[in-house]
């Protein structure tokens, strides 16, 4: 009884985490606008661009989805079959754009897109959409194509991690003798019928899967369709934009109604999609046996050409933004001579905190505090939620099983405008002084990065064979030595990667869209970037400034992602 | 155990039912006060004049810590302060221009302050001059034209707005949203004024015109400028666009392109007689915050002269203070007309239609 005492209060301090802000705010601006969430989305079309961003956000975010399957898969099974040297550092190469703050990725594309940029001098305009582009925008008949492509090329680079995370382990951790028994049967001797009647049955679940994720992250875009596509809109960036006047009674109740009706109908959207991937990930778990991933890469060998130079230029894919930020960092244009030079001004002038509130080292210092402080939080949280679903499994009742699942990723389904709202008015009602505590970022933080770190551990508690607790009840072992001396150490590389990427996560969360956001002792890399981003750019430093530590930042990121991976076992498939 | 964590969660809610739904919307202005600390919050958007070494000099000299909440704009200031009302989490607004004030006043959220102000020009007094809000720059928002590209297309400077609908101006001018923008707001307004002095359209229908005409409507001054507008610095960053030819800047944008240009502009601020705006951006105190003396010690810190005088090269706005001027250097001044007729429109009215106008202006661009 204790112990389950003991496990409800994380859970259910979690679920209040995110029960609580979302039910003030739906409180608030159902007084504000005098209507139900439900009938606020049939009012979405009373909004000038209402219509239009609901059918772009659909038709984006399937295509970019899709668009990512079909360059991602490939890549995915180039890393599962084959011996790669420095595998980890590929596979964190390619993870590294997903938690790049989208500010700095958008920059790192422009960078790429611009006129003289790498894709301009190939003859593709994505910016101005002339030559090509221009002559496929006409032909299509579609406005701003040029600027939709780019966007959609945008969700790709940003989740391929997403298909790669899925699909890989899957591919590397397959039993070779499965293939090699079905392809002496009559429909297994073509490639096509393979892929048909093998491949997909095999990945289908696992590919299902990282498409609705791509499709989530995509529906809730809003840096990149700001900055790519300035002319479109997705609900989250109509909501984003617009959101700062939302929830207060007798002024501008048209933006209340946006938001009531634009969160509702994308908080369902994505919690259908969220309860469809849970549903998959859970029968993938029970599917099949699986083998180490050395076993198999060992069995298929080395690489050919073909699948060098497919990994070759998603690596470059990968990185050509981020190289092009370090460089934006010391290339300074000369406004008085028309030309640019080559130059540490802009690290030097970030480091002394010249122009920002804060210093690169203390914005550093900050980030390191609310990373780590976020690592215990939702690893602690993300848990025990874990457990908890495990138990219910257990314990055969899968729906609610499913139901404390779908809840438990709800913070990914709930729009940034709804929860800023929700923890604003939630801590101004019930405890002011939390506003000016130091560690109040953690929070958001958190709420962010336990989904993951669930989505991380719960396959990893379903694949721990039940043998081992029984041995150690055996043996006459407590609760607390079985979770000790058994579950903690079978659990340790998933951990690892669920610290990793909390802090990663939180290194790159902006969050300005979650909490009054304040600036000076509380900056972090992130919001220092924006604060540079967001002035004007008269002075030839700004911008290179911004990109320097937009530099320090990824670099931090990416040695989590160095470390993480030297622990990260491939069982299964998940994030 | 899910049982258990239901039953926590409700438990946990419980105590928070009595805190929805009892919210009030307006009364009457009752000036509140909170305990001194020794620390100062002031709610802002990005004031590019407070750098770290300011804001740690009056650190050192009042003792006062700064801690800033940082919104996008002047709208955004405005929001938080009506959304926390009930709670005001900052002692000092910072940058709510004079197309919001009046708002901020009829809502009860500012409270007079107690500083001893030094000699304040006129100019930057005459929108409002009571002791709940202090100026502490201002600047003329107008139409900016790049002139170089006029040039090259046999196109004169446009001296009438409604010149802009015309066929050659077609996808060439780029205005940021007025419902979303501080600048925005400001020309909108000054548009109002400008074709009820013409009485042959009013400016709504002119805007509808612009919208047919392929005019290019952006959520912020930045989007306008840096990725659209040609003329100006714009076209040195990643992802410019440069479609347009025109935009809202303020009048004196030219001179600071020239300032960092080494006295090279082809950006033109247009002075058209009643389509500019005196923007003035006010520092007040907020109604229920604490720290009245860190408040009137800052604001007195604001208005010093070594701070205010250098709004120029480090805000790009006017100083308030009187006998100040834009620098001569590197054509800063000489690039920088100071409209001859800006709009008069009353803060009073700004407060009383600017819902109306906006709703007037997204109905006829059908923009955000």
């Amino acid at each position: 009884m204790k112990a389950t005492l003991g496990r409800s209060v994380p859970v259910a301090l979690y679920l209040s985490m995110i029960l609580v802000p979302l039910l003030f705010a739906v409180d608030r601006l159902v007084f504000v606008t005098g209507m139900n969430p439900f009938q606020a989305i049939l009012h979405l079309d009373e909004h000038p661009l209402g219509t239009d961003a609901i059918t772009f956000t659909f038709a984006q975010a399937i295509l970019s989805a899709l668009l990512t399957l079909i360059l991602g898969l490939p890549i995915a099974w180039w890393l599962g079959r084959y011996e790669w040297k420095r595998i980890g550092i590929i596979r964190a190469a390619l993870t590294l754009p997903f938690v790049t703050p989208t500010v700095v990725a958008a920059m790192g594309f422009l960078a790429l897109i611009k006129e003289g940029g790498l894709l301009y001098s190939m003859g593709i305009d994505l910016r101005h959409e002339t030559g090509l582009i221009g002559e496929l925008s006409s032909m299509i008949g579609i406005e701003y194509s040029g600027h939709i492509i780019a966007l959609l090329l945008a969700h790709v680079w940003f989740n391929l991690a997403l298909v790669i995370r899925f699909v890989e382990p899957k591919i590397s951790t397959l039993p070779p003798r499965y293939e090699d028994a079905f392809r002496m049967l009559p429909a297994g001797h073509s490639r096509w019928n393979r892929a048909l009647y093998f491949w997909w049955p095999m990945l289908k679940t696992s590919i299902l899967s990282a498409f609705v994720f791509t499709f989530i992250f995509s529906f809730t875009s809003f840096a990149l369709v700001r900055w790519l596509a300035p002319n479109m809109w997705t609900l989250e960036a109509l909501m984003a934009v617009e959101g700062g006047a939302a929830g207060i009674p007798g002024y501008r109740v048209d933006v209340s109604q946006l938001v009531l009706g634009g969160a509702t109908l994308q908080g369902l959207v994505l919690l259908g999609a969220l309860a469809l991937a849970g549903r998959w990930q859970r029968q993938q778990s029970n599917e099949i046996e699986l083998v180490s991933e050395g076993y198999l890469r060992g069995y298929t060998g080395t690489p050919g050409k073909g699948a060098r130079l497919g990994i070759f230029a998603a690596t470059v894919f990968a990185l050509a933004p981020l190289v092009l930020m370090v460089f934006s960092s010391i290339r300074i244009r000369d406004r008085t001579s028309d030309s640019y030079r080559w130059s540490f001004d802009a690290w030097d002038r970030a480091f002394k905190g010249d122009l920002t509130y804060a210093s690169v080292p203390e914005a550093l210092t900050n980030s390191l505090a609310y990373a780590f402080g976020c690592l215990v939080l939702s690893c602690l949280l993300g848990f025990f939620v874990a457990q908890t679903i495990h138990a219910l499994e257990e314990q055969n009742k899968t729906r609610l099983a499913q139901f404390v699942d779908v809840l438990s990723m709800l913070p990914l389904a709930l729009s940034g405008v709804m929860v800023g709202l929700g923890v604003l008015l939630g801590i101004l009602k019930i405890w002011p002084v939390m506003f000016s505590w130091y560690a109040l970022p953690i929070l958001p933080h958190a709420m962010l990065t336990t989904p993951f770190v669930v989505r991380l551990l719960l396959p990893a508690m379903r694949e721990i064979d039940s043998d081992y607790d029984d041995a150690g009840r055996i043996l006459g072992y407590s609760a607390y030595q079985r979770f000790v001396r058994i579950k903690l150490p079978l659990l340790k590389p998933q951990l690892v990667v669920a610290a990793a990427l909390s802090m990663a996560f939180s290194l790159g969360e902006f969050g300005a869209s979650w909490i009054l956001l304040r600036s000076g002792a509380w900056d972090t890399l992130p919001v220092l970037v924006d604060q540079v981003m967001s002035r004007p750019k008269y002075f030839e430093l700004v911008e290179p400034i911004a990109m320097a530590i937009a530099t320090v930042l990824m670099c931090m990121t990416f040695l989590l992602f160095v470390i993480a991976e030297r622990f990260r076992t491939h069982q299964g498939g998940g994030f | 155990m899910i049982r258990c964590s239901l039953i926590l969660s409700v438990l946990l809610f419980a105590p928070l039912s009595g805190c929805l739904s009892q919210y009030t919307i307006a009364d009457e202005c009752v000036i509140r006060t909170s305990a001194d600390d020794k620390t100062l919050t002031i709610v802002t958007y990005d004031i590019i004049a407070l750098s770290d070494e300011v804001l740690q000099e009056f650190t050192n000299s009042t003792g006062y810590q700064i801690e800033m909440i940082r919104t996008d704009d002047a709208g955004g200031i405005l929001e938080q302060l009506l959304l926390t009302k009930e709670a005001p989490q900052a002692d000092l607004a910072l940058g709510l221009d004079n197309t919001y004030l009046q708002t901020a006043l009829e809502n009860c959220l500012l409270a007079p302050h107690s500083a001893s102000l030094p000699n304040i020009n006129p100019q930057a007094l005459a929108p409002y001059s009571g002791d709940m809000a202090v100026p502490f720059d201002h600047g003329y928002v107008c139409l900016n034209v790049d002139t170089q590209a006029l040039e090259e297309n046999n196109m004169t400077v446009p001296t009438t707005l409604e010149e802009l609908t015309g066929e050659q101006w077609k996808g060439k001018t780029a205005f940021p949203s007025p419902t979303t923008s501080s600048p925005g707001r400001a020309f909108m307004t000054a548009t109002i004024d400008y074709f009820e002095r013409q009485n042959e359209m009013n400016a709504m229908e002119w805007w509808e015109d612009m919208a047919e005409n392929d005019a290019i409507f952006t959520t912020g001054w930045s989007e306008a400028y840096e990725i659209h507008y040609s003329g100006g610095y714009g076209v040195w960053e990643e992802g410019h666009i440069g479609d347009a030819w025109l935009t809202v800047s303020y009048c004196h944008s030219p001179g600071v392109e020239a300032f960092f240009g080494g006295n090279s502009t082809i950006s033109q601020a247009i002075d058209i007689d009643y389509a500019s705006f005196h923007q003035v951006e006010y520092a007040a105190k907020v109604n229920g915050g604490g720290s009245a003396s860190a408040v009137d010690a800052f604001i007195a810190f604001l208005l010093s002269d070594q701070i205010n005088s250098n709004m120029p090269e480090n805000n790009y706005m006017y100083s308030v203070l009187e006998g100040q001027d834009l620098p001569e250097t590197d054509g800063y001044r000489h690039h920088s007309p100071v409209p001859s007729l800006p709009s008069e429109i009353s803060t009073e009215r700004i407060d009383e239609e600017m819902e109306d106008w906006l709703m007037d202006w997204r109905q006829a661009t059908r923009a955000l």
